[in-house]
């Protein structure tokens, strides 16, 4: 099955569920939030940084949705309705939390100098995800290059490439346009690519 | 399409968003310009890690306090 036949699966047996629950059916409910609650769980820990943060927001995040999926109309898939109320619990943590003032990843400083001119680690680049997925070490550089990028890029990053929703889903969620989803994805891929690179670099210097 | 242009569109061009026009300008300008074939390779192979890399499990203690909150919730309503 494609991805996007998957994901059009998963937006039906979620609004059964919804259906059902909204007919009296608690189990319903329960199971709503086994379908989701890892993908929420991996949000909420990558945007809060630890484990207590992620737990809270999680626990806040489906019993506000627990007193509101009643008055859901399906206008959206739940998953994007279910996303946008972790965002916003998301947003009221960082409000707590001591978080980095937010920045902006300037394209310019993402660009080598001249494409041109800068030379590809070949070795490293062409091999396989998976057989790079393999080496721990590669696995922490990207989990770190993740947590270094400023929450506003990493949102729409982890939305997108991460969970694998849609441009216009992220859009949505975080009431931006998709011009900015678009940017700000860009940048984050950029500044990814950047920290993989100098891995590469270092791991072939060595 | 010159390099610097073509580096701010490369996303959109691994999603398939890009307009017709902007990803035969980027096909064009890759048959000769072997370093930014190269570099979109690379700005791929990320995009792909970061797909492939395996999430971590919710922790077992989270998982019961969560779902303990949400019967606590589920039973409160019903009675």
């Amino acid at each position: 099955m494609s991805r996007d036949a998957r994901r059009d699966v998963d937006a039906r047996e979620d609004m059964a569920l919804v259906d059902r629950f909204k007919r009296g059916d608690g189990a319903a409910f329960e199971e709503l939030v086994s379908r989701y609650e890892g993908k929420l769980y991996n949000m909420g820990r990558r945007m809060c940084g630890h484990d207590e943060d992620a737990k809270e927001m999680l626990q806040e995040t489906f019993l506000a949705a627990y007193r509101s999926l009643k008055d859901f109309r399906g206008d959206s898939k739940f998953s994007v309705w279910l996303f946008k109320v972790a965002k916003n619990f998301c947003i009221k943590m960082k409000r707590k939390s001591v978080y980095a003032p937010e920045q902006e990843l300037s394209l310019d400083a993402l660009m080598p100098d001249r494409i041109d001119a800068e030379p590809m680690m070949r070795v490293d680049w062409h091999r396989t995800p998976a057989e790079q997925l393999l080496r721990k070490e590669l696995r922490g550089i990207l989990n770190e290059a993740i947590g270094a990028l400023p929450p506003d890029y990493r949102m729409v990053f982890l939305l997108r490439d991460t969970e694998g929703l849609e441009t216009a889903e992220v859009a949505e969620i975080l009431d931006i346009s998709q011009a900015a989803v678009k940017s700000r994805l860009h940048r984050a891929r950029l500044f990814l690519r950047k920290q993989l690179d100098q891995y590469f670099r270092e791991k072939k210097m060595g | 399409m010159e390099c610097g242009e073509m580096f701010a569109q490369l996303s959109e061009y691994i999603d398939g968003e890009a307009d017709r026009d902007v990803r035969e300008a980027i096909e064009t300008h890759m048959e000769d310009c072997v370093r930014c074939e190269e570099f979109l390779l690379s700005l791929k192979k990320t995009v792909e890690l970061a797909r492939v890399a395996p999430k971590k499990p919710l922790p077992s203690r989270i998982k019961q306090a969560l779902h303990e909150a949400i019967r606590q919730c589920v039973h409160g309503q019903n009675t």
